[in-house]
């Protein structure tokens, strides 16, 4: 026997356990069986992983409100877009339209240049005419009427 | 250093091969530092499976960024002190102390030759957090700074117990093993 002085390099060379055969054996069963079990157990269900992780926990939850909140959005747009407008209103066809703005417009200005008197005239001649046609009179009727009615007060 | 790290990735990915050359590298390395922190043959056993199956069924939590034998050490260490927190439970602090110098029986399936008996036995004899300090840096090659981390105290503290473990163990064995 020799004195102790390199305990180190003693400890990292001699210390040593083995295990035997039958140890080996049955550990490596023990082990192998633990990991079929647990990726029996896993592999299905990933969800008792996010719910056991407190960090997938918050980020599974942050992306459910983000989806949500993006549904809704899109919901909201869509909708906006194909709802119908309240109320049967009809669109009505342009020509009619154009027929009373001319109407309006050219009762507007008999007034103005023959006032009351030249409205009334102009009013009778839009609707009251005693020509069946003057029911729907045309626009260019109407300005042309009004034309003739401008030049004959000289304004 | 690099087969580990392709064994700790394929380990990752569910091979079965992985594991199996994983427990085969380092089954007897642990064995040995369990044995030195324990002196019981029959709990590095258990301890060493526990370690092993706990492994085993880690695979989606596993992120061992240091070696894997420190990561296994490690996981050996903290069996062994929740074994010995259940052991002082059970039988108060004098019958631990008790187990812990009883020489290992023949009928163990752990092999030990007669100087590592020896070793052990001596090894044994260190207060814990000094027993830890020496196995882990001399049987597992960890670093001082991963040692204090896992005593939580600091590296110099480390040191001096690995200095004191190793003059202690320096008297215990002077002349009684062979070089």
């Amino acid at each position: 026997m020799k004195p102790v002085d390199r305990i180190e390099e003693i400890i990292k060379k001699k210390l040593n356990a083995r295990a035997d055969a039958a140890l080996h054996n049955r550990v490596l069963e023990r082990v192998r069986e633990a990991k079929a079990q647990y990726e029996e157990t896993m592999s299905p269900c990933r969800r008792k992983w996010i719910t056991k992780n407190p960090s997938t926990r918050l980020a599974s939850a942050a992306a459910i409100v983000a989806i949500a909140v993006l549904a809704v959005a899109a919901a909201l747009l869509l909708g906006g877009r194909e709802a119908p407008e309240p109320g049967p209103t009809k669109a009505r066809p342009p020509v009619a339209c154009a027929l009373r703005l001319a109407t309006a417009l050219s009762l507007e200005k008999a007034f103005r240049s023959g006032g009351m008197q030249a409205m009334e005239e102009q009013y009778r001649r839009a609707y009251g005419s005693p020509r069946g046609d003057t029911e729907n009179p045309s626009v260019e009727e109407l300005m042309a009427e009004l034309e003739t009615e401008t030049r004959k007060s000289g304004g | 250093m690099f087969e580990d790290d392709v064994l700790k990735w394929k380990f990752k990915r569910g091979s079965d091969e992985a594991l199996t050359l994983i427990y085969e590298k380092y089954l007897d390395s642990m064995l040995t530092l369990a044995m030195g922190l324990l002196n019981d043959a029959s709990a590095a056993q258990d301890v060493v499976q526990d370690v092993f199956v706990s492994f085993a069924q880690s695979r989606h939590n596993f992120r061992a960024r240091g070696s894997l034998s420190g990561y296994l050490a490690t996981s050996v260490v903290n069996r062994v002190r929740d074994h010995q927190r259940r052991q002082r439970r059970r039988a108060g602090r004098a019958a631990d102390d008790r187990v812990r110098a009883e020489p290992v029986g023949p009928e163990q399936a752990v092999i030990l030759s007669e100087q590592a008996k020896l070793l052990t036995q001596a090894v044994a004899a260190l207060p814990e957090e000094q027993r830890e300090v020496v196995l882990l840096r001399l049987k597992a090659d960890m670093k001082f700074r991963d040692i204090a981390k896992l005593q939580e105290t600091s590296v110099n503290t480390v040191l001096s117990r690995y200095r004191y473990g190793l003059e202690k163990l320096r008297s215990t064995l002077d002349g009684e093993v062979e070089k």
